[in-house]
């Protein structure tokens, strides 16, 4: 192997047509030169058309009546996230203090005790009184934005905020199969702190978790985050942000 | 309905026959390629706000196809494992390691259905939908150099697969 020698990647960029102009042009000379490069290119340009070929078949089927009547006739959603509803309501309303102080401690007790009977140890009491993601919910709240989750995921993010005590935090909802949940938790020293928690029951089937989608937050839990929100909620390129910081609070906002 | 609706609702049906193309690749028969592709037009449709403007809609599409299809897969709601079943039924013939293959879809299903997951949606969304590393890499939410990882491994495994080891040979 020449110090010329282009590795693998760069080869496979090449016939991927990934390369900068003079990249291209400098691997097509090697290429042209070197029987062994040659045979590689050539085998991954057969392998792209054969797999693309394999389906020319399929692309020019009819598509089925059901698709098409999928696409062109399907019910459009008004009122999809909590993210649009919580936005509308935003804008219109004033930040009106919470009634009263929620009695979180007994609220959270009580939820926790719930879920870690039927489903998923998705909550965890910890010795300190604090109750912190685990499993998927942890993972969904680290991991997801919310203009990129599966929307039929069991457990979803909604909004995300810097709190006044300069936390990332975000809502999130879970439908389990007899009970379901939302509520707030904020990310500190790697863990997601549960801050606000509300049950209900599931709705399994999908009309019905649309509908809930829509309505999903209960007042409490928006009561919860105009207190303890500064500023507006993030919009997507600040979530992501948020993301790459690791929910760290420390990116601007 | 309003006039950015229809137009995203006309652009959905352009997509199509490359949506279903993704779905069969990634699920690798026809009814589960079309369940996969329906519930991937009603859920894109549901949620028509997330959708940026501006951005592709094609991507945006094959992600929600993509996690649809993870989530059915890692919840085992289907228990009957189809690709597997495919994968042991067809197999690539030794017609087909001839200089300038010729496969049916089947086969080619057959031979993606060996790869894992992973490797198999590289593929499915580079080689096959065409789709730049930059979008592709998009659509999985992983970073380019992930994903050119498991695109390399997925060319090895299916070069191995339809033209036979021996062509399989590597710079």
């Amino acid at each position: 192997m020449s110090q010329m020698d282009p590795d693998r990647v760069t080869l496979d960029a090449y016939v991927d047509g990934e390369l900068s102009a003079a990249e291209m042009t400098r691997i097509a000379a090697l290429v042209a030169q070197r029987p062994d490069l040659r045979r590689y290119v050539e085998n991954q340009e057969r392998l792209r058309r054969t797999l693309q070929a394999s389906f020319a078949s399929v692309m020019n089927e009819e598509i089925s009546e059901q698709l098409r009547l999928r696409a062109s006739a399907f019910p459009r959603a008004r009122k999809t996230a909590w993210r649009d509803r919580f936005s509308e309501f935003f804008s219109w309303r004033a930040l009106v203090p919470a009634a009263g102080a929620l009695a979180l401690g007994l609220f959270v007790g009580l939820a926790v005790e719930r879920f870690a009977v039927t489903e998923a140890p998705l909550l965890q009491s910890e010795p300190n009184g604090q109750t912190v993601a685990r499993g998927e919910l942890a993972r969904v709240l680290s991991e997801e934005l919310a203009s990129m989750q599966n929307p039929s995921g069991a457990v979803r993010v909604g909004l995300s905020f810097r709190s006044r005590s300069g936390r990332d935090c975000r809502t999130f909802i879970w439908d389990g199969t007899i009970n379901s949940m939302s509520g707030i938790a904020c990310h500190n020293d790697g863990d997601w702190v549960v801050a606000a928690l509300a049950t209900g029951a599931s709705n399994t089937n999908a009309q019905a978790q649309y509908q809930m989608a829509g309505a999903a937050m209960p007042d409490t839990i928006r009561n919860m985050i105009k207190e303890m929100i500064a500023g507006r909620p993030f919009d997507a390129s600040t979530e992501r942000a948020a993301r790459a910081s690791n929910w760290s609070g420390t990116h601007p906002r | 309905m309003d006039a950015s609706e229809d137009t995203i609702r006309s652009d959905i049906v352009a997509l199509l026959p490359r949506l279903r193309r993704f779905a069969l690749s990634l699920t690798g028969n026809r009814a589960d390629g079309e369940d996969l592709a329906q519930e991937t037009v009603e859920r894109a449709l549901r949620h028509m706000r997330q959708w940026r403007p501006g951005t592709r809609l094609d991507s945006w599409m094959f992600r929600i196809a993509q996690n649809l299809f993870i989530d059915e897969r890692r919840s085992a709601r289907r228990k009957r494992d189809a690709l597997a079943e495919v994968a042991q039924s067809v197999t690539v013939s030794d017609g087909a390691r001839d200089a300038e293959a010729r496969l049916t879809w089947k086969e080619t299903c057959a031979a993606l259905l060996t790869l894992p997951e992973e490797q198999r949606s590289a593929v499915a969304l580079v080689l096959i939908e065409g789709m730049s590393y930059r979008d592709a890499a998009d659509v999985l939410d992983v970073p380019i150099g992930t994903l050119t990882s498991r695109l390399a491994r997925g060319r090895d495994a299916l070069a191995g697969k339809i033209f036979g080891s021996s062509q399989d040979s590597r710079p």
